[in-house]
């Protein structure tokens, strides 16, 4: 797409994909099967779950990507045994996160206007981390 | 300019108090049948618990809310460390939980003439055991999500309704074809 000139849709489609991610991570860390569906019900759990990890969440939807990534972190982070083995690794979850978190909503899709170059850049570097690292979240 | 000090809410207060003294019952009491159905899953490795709970009272409460309210009750009932074990307090209704897979048995009556119970008497010992009325207030649906579930639940019916063993049924769905695979 960003190589046809469908730049805010590239961002759009990357920052999708680092949304799923970083869910599908957050809900393996609490036991789920990766065939198990996921409801409204559980993702709206999960955001409640939110300010006893001491996250003020982003945003009052389901999709705000530095959320998720700060709920996972925070997740990991309270039970014993699931913290990142590099300490490292949660601060660069969270950077990327944050990365595109700046540059993406999920409204994007609604959006007519045409991302910059290094919008677009920025948004392939944080989602090729995640999809490079998603084995390890 | 102004300093302003202010907090982050870590507590988030239930809005729904009657329905945390009700489930708080419940965890208290913990029923073989009826309604809420409560599933602790205990995470491997850790001493952590997801906590699912179905239950036709969500009915008209925000998500979120069910959320709080399910960590309160179990913090009134258990203790704040018990609360702290939950990773995940997720709440459907009994319509809500079929329509996400997780209730594919049920026991349904299938009562012919000459049999010793009436449909009427059946639906009263569905509604008893927990059957829901939110999928149609006048055909109560009893749901499960294991058949051994279903299998005790037709048990416990018979001995409500002597004789009627013939009547019930067990059946488990299939998958269903979503409106949009026909478009």
């Amino acid at each position: 797409m960003a190589a046809a000139g469908r730049r805010t849709a590239a961002v759009y489609l990357w920052g999708y994909a680092v949304e799923m991610t970083i869910k599908a991570a957050y809900f393996q860390v609490v036991g789920f099967l990766a065939t198990q569906s996921i409801a409204i019900q559980h993702l709206s759990a999960a955001k409640a779950n939110a300010p006893s990890l001491a996250i003020v969440r982003k945003g009052g939807n389901l999709h705000s990507v530095e959320s998720w990534a700060e709920l996972l972190v925070g997740m990991r982070g309270i039970q014993p045994g699931w913290a990142y083995a590099d300490p490292a690794f949660a601060g660069r979850v969270l950077g990327n996160a944050r990365a595109i978190g700046c540059l993406w909503t999920e409204t994007l899709r609604y959006r007519k206007n045409l991302a910059y170059h290094f919008e677009v850049d920025q948004a392939h570097e944080a989602a090729g981390w995640f999809l490079t690292n998603m084995y390890q979240m | 300019m102004p300093r302003i000090k202010r907090e982050v809410e870590l507590e988030v207060k239930p809005k729904f108090s009657s329905l945390v003294e009700q489930l708080a019952d419940e965890l208290r009491n913990n029923r073989a049948y009826g309604q809420p159905v409560i599933e602790e899953m205990r995470l491997p490795r850790t001493d952590a618990l997801r906590v699912t709970v179905i239950w036709d009272n969500w009915e008209g409460v925000p998500f979120e809310d069910r959320s709080n309210t399910i960590l309160q009750a179990y913090e009134d009932v258990e203790g704040r460390g018990f609360r702290e074990r939950i990773v995940l307090a997720t709440a459907f209704t009994f319509p809500e939980a079929y329509e996400v897979g997780m209730l594919p048995y049920q026991v349904l009556p299938l009562v012919r003439k000459d049999d010793p119970v009436s449909v009427e008497k059946c639906v009263e010992a569905m509604v008893e055991e927990g059957a829901s009325l939110l999928f149609a207030p006048d055909e109560p649906q009893l749901r499960f999500a294991k058949r051994e579930e279903a299998e005790a639940c037709v048990k416990r019916l018979v001995k409500r309704l002597p004789k009627s063993e013939p009547v019930w049924a067990i059946t488990r769905d299939v998958g269903r074809i979503e409106p949009r695979a026909l478009d």
